[in-house]
């Protein structure tokens, strides 16, 4: 939606309501080494890069104008986006890419204040998996008037992982601690006021709706991080500042465990409307050719990405991942596992609950038990590995 | 002094008599190389039941746990399931446990738990155990000025209370005008539940919250359900309960004196919490032993199942990887992820009042639809001598005959490969009342034969 914002020399001033940034800088070392050669937000979850659930979820809630702040490989990510995002798929909506040096979250966004034309600004992150219902949240914001709403979530999780927040019945944040000792919290929660509620399995999810007047605050005060900085900051200086708590699917896929489970989430559809790359088949989805042997078994809920080889007998189990150009070879039983493009396995192998990642070679009757396998690995037949993370281009 | 520390692994936990096996001296070695799993300045929560053993013993880790630079946060005498809640709450970097258990109730064990609040895995317990066989390598001493400290946090109990009463409508269950007794089993579950109920304006008779010395008949015995049972009835109460010693699970008892079992209380959350009703994609987990009525009716409901071994923290983790919605252990435990990974007593008792609340109905009438299954049963008399350590006594004699059980409170199931089937005191009369289950009925009637045998010889 544009709104008339003034009149200059008869020339009618638009400005839209809504803008979007994604902050895509990080290096992922957490996700290490899977991101050893990719940047995080190309890391796929159910064969679809992260950086595109996050476009598709911004364009689903009718944002038409999205900035991707990258940093590092910025480059690689440019050309990715304008490969993918194409003038077909985007329609009407302005995807633009950026490249800075930024120093935090919110020096990127600082960055760009230039490129923001709207009255209200979105902020998302390239490395989760969620399906928080955006529309809904961008009206909590309108209606509240805040100059920011952080997206909050209830979690079965503890606090020293994420931070806590303390929050009264209109959902306006009074206390922000990110990362706090045990016995800070406890203080904070003996000296709470009645009306007031510490949410400790609360979370901030990492997408922030701002008032433009969030950029002028930025400049002023050359703040670099929104969690450790600058919400403590507005809360400090009385500004209003709000949490949109609800009920809805999210994953930061921080490490390999729960990246695992970001793709066995999708598979089994709990980020729904968000669900796995390709056509479903009764919970089974493909994105090309399946060419298949005799004898191969397929459990639901599984996904495959273009060109998959399955060779005789091949078992692939519930909550499996397949990627592009992958081939099985006979008998081979693959189980609750994450395979990415350009891989071939060997016959008679076991791989359960483990990660392999681009170009690797799997022998015959290998056995991977919790294993993550990095790029470029190559390993020899009859191995047993069993919770092992390799190293990139490792020769087992 | 024990040389290898397997001596004191039952189960996969670490587990003792005080003085005998388990001395002091021990427990500060563990305390010691449990502190050096974290890194120097993390918090850890420790507790302990209401004895004097499990005091003694927390003191000499907390010793050994200070020594390797570690803070620690002590609830002191606090339910297990509070020591979990404080972990998660705070955000310490893990726990430790030190109390009786129903199973071993002249002996101390640990419960080392993580930063989840979830117990560690057997794998996990046994690093432990064989850093324990080579001490002190791999143990990190710091200097004095360097020692951990340790700081009491007697208003957690507060905090707890206040958030448990944050899943439930306070004002709907005040209205209901409900009555309940409340056993706490000579526990620190004396100190949280009559509070915690009477807050939501439930009214409660409480009976053994005081400390008792430790006893070889371990409770909830057959006497003091008998009694929560009898008093439930002459106070017209709408149900009672009777805890565990650590507070992590309950024996439940409808208004007509009659234990519920572990399947109708399965069936009952299943089919009633509104939760759970609306998370119908998600998985509930379950142990592989529950009986095959109480797998069907969660299947027929429309929930995926898995089944896990009721190992330590094991169901817990599984809770997390699966996004389950609900989970339970025939052991009498539910799980509602929506509060813990664990289970909590209390939250169970709440969930109680809330299905009663909010279907506006007893336990009984609630209960009472639910599919029994076909079972064999029979009742066979005892010497109204032996009652008092029933228990204690079925449990020995199911062991001598060769046979492996699962101690459910007031229950001891054996699992066979023909059949399942339950043991327990009758409430109202000295009697040991036998079910059993069976593809084949031939064999439910074969262990029937077998089981009143052997308890005719008691």
């Amino acid at each position: 939606m544009l709104f008339i914002i003034g009149i200059n020399k008869g020339i009618i001033l638009m400005t839209r309501e809504w803008s979007a940034i994604i902050l895509a800088g990080g290096k992922g070392s957490r996700l290490m080494p899977l991101t050893s050669v990719i940047p995080k937000p190309l890391v796929k979850v159910t064969n679809k890069p992260m950086i595109d659930y996050s476009i598709a979820h911004l364009i689903y809630a009718n944002i038409k104008h999205i900035i991707l702040a990258f940093a590092y490989m910025g480059k690689e990510l440019r050309d990715y986006i304008k490969k993918t995002w194409t003038a077909d798929k985007l329609g009407d909506v302005e995807l633009e890419c950026s490249i800075n040096d930024s120093k935090g979250t919110a020096d990127a966004y600082r960055l760009l204040t230039d490129r923001i034309d709207s009255e209200k600004v979105i902020v998302s992150m390239a490395d989760i998996v969620t399906n928080l219902p955006m529309s809904e949240f961008m009206e909590f914001h309108a209606t509240k008037g805040g100059i920011a709403t952080i997206s909050m979530k209830t979690i079965e999780s503890h606090t020293s992982q994420y931070g806590v927040v303390l929050l009264d019945k209109n959902r306006k944040i009074y206390l922000f601690l990110e990362k706090p000792a045990p016995m800070e919290l406890y203080l904070s929660s003996m000296a709470q006021r009645t009306d007031l509620f510490l949410h400790t399995n609360v979370i901030n999810t990492g997408i922030y709706a701002f008032n433009k007047k969030i950029g002028n605050i930025l400049h002023e005060t050359n703040l670099m991080d929104f969690g450790g900085e600058v919400f403590p900051y507005l809360l400090e200086n009385d500004y209003n500042l709000y949490g949109f708590v609800k009920d809805y699917y999210w994953l930061d896929c921080g490490n390999a465990e729960t990246y695992k489970w970001a793709n066995w989430d999708l598979l089994r559809k709990y980020a729904w409307p968000i669900t796995p790359n390709g056509q479903e088949f009764d919970g089974v989805f493909v994105s090309g050719i399946i060419d298949s042997g005799h004898n191969v078994l397929i459990k639901k809920p599984t996904c495959f990405g273009e060109h998959v080889q399955l060779h005789d007998k091949v078992k692939i189990k519930e909550l499996t991942s397949i990627g592009s150009n992958v081939e099985i070879g006979e008998d081979t039983t693959i189980n609750k596992s994450v395979l990415w493009d350009e891989i071939k396995i060997g016959a008679g192998c076991i791989i359960n609950e483990s990660i392999i990642c681009n170009n690797c070679e799997i022998g015959d009757n290998v056995v991977l038990e919790r294993a993550v396998i990095p790029p470029n690995c190559k390993i020899s037949n009859n191995s047993q590995i069993r919770d092992k993370t390799l190293e990139l281009g490792q020769q087992f | 002094m024990v040389q290898n520390l397997n001596e004191l692994n039952k189960n996969g936990r670490i587990i003792g008599k005080a003085n005998y096996v388990f001395t002091p001296e021990i427990a500060s070695s563990i305390g010691s190389i449990h502190g050096s799993l974290f890194d120097q300045n993390e918090s850890v929560v420790m507790g302990r039941d209401y004895h004097n053993d499990s005091r003694m013993l927390k003191r000499g880790y907390t010793s050994g746990m200070m020594s390797t630079g570690v803070n620690l946060l002590n609830l002191s005498d606090c339910t297990y399931p509070l020591l979990q809640f404080t972990i998660r709450r705070f955000g310490a970097s893990g726990g430790a446990y030190f109390s009786g258990g129903h199973l071993y109730s002249e002996d101390v064990g640990i419960h080392f738990v993580d930063a989840g609040g979830i117990e560690l895995s057997i794998s996990e317990i046994q690093k432990i155990i064989k850093s324990y066989n080579s001490y002190p390598k791999n143990i990190r001493r710091v200097d004095p000025n360097e020692i951990g400290q340790i700081t009491a946090i007697p208003q957690t109990q507060d905090i707890y209370i206040k958030s448990l009463q944050q899943f439930v409508d306070k004002k709907k269950i005040k209205k209901q005008n409900l009555k309940i007794v409340v056993d706490c089993s000579y526990g620190p579950t004396g100190k949280i539940t009559p509070l915690l109920v009477n807050e939501i304006g439930v009214e409660v008779i409480a009976l053994n919250t005081h400390y008792r010395q430790r006893h070889v008949s371990p409770v909830p015995s057959i006497n003091t359900i008998r009694n929560t049972a009898d008093i439930v009835k002459a106070s017209n109460s709408h149900f009672g309960v009777c805890f565990d010693v650590d507070g992590s699970r309950m024996l439940v008892i409808d208004e007509n004196g009659l234990e519920i079992s572990f399947e109708d209380l399965l069936m009952l959350f299943v089919m009633y919490d509104e939760r759970i009703q609306n998370s119908k994609s998600n998985t509930i987990i379950t142990t592989p032993q529950i009986s095959k009525v109480a797998k069907d009716f969660i299947e027929e409901s429309g929930f995926p199942i898995k089944e896990v071994d009721n190992n330590p923290g094991e169901i817990s983790r599984q809770i997390r990887e699966e996004r389950a919605c609900f989970a339970a252990a025939d052991t009498l435990k539910f799980y509602f992820p929506q509060f813990a990974p664990f289970s909590d007593g209390n939250f169970i008792l709440l969930k109680i009042l809330e299905i009663m609340t909010l279907q506006d109905d007893l336990l009984s009438s609630l209960t009472r639809g639910f599919p029994k299954g076909k079972k064999i049963n029979k009742t066979v008399s005892v010497q109204p001598e032996v009652i008092d350590n029933i228990h204690n006594r079925l449990r020995e004699v199911t062991e001598e005959n060769g046979f492996k059980y699962y101690d459910i409170i007031n229950v001891l199931k054996v699992i066979d490969n023909d059949f399942t089937i339950t043991i327990k005191a009758a409430l109202y009369r000295n009697a040991i009342l036998l079910s059993a289950e069976s593809e084949d009925i031939n064999n439910a009637k074969k262990a029937i034969d077998i089981f009143s045998n052997i308890i005719s010889k008691i």
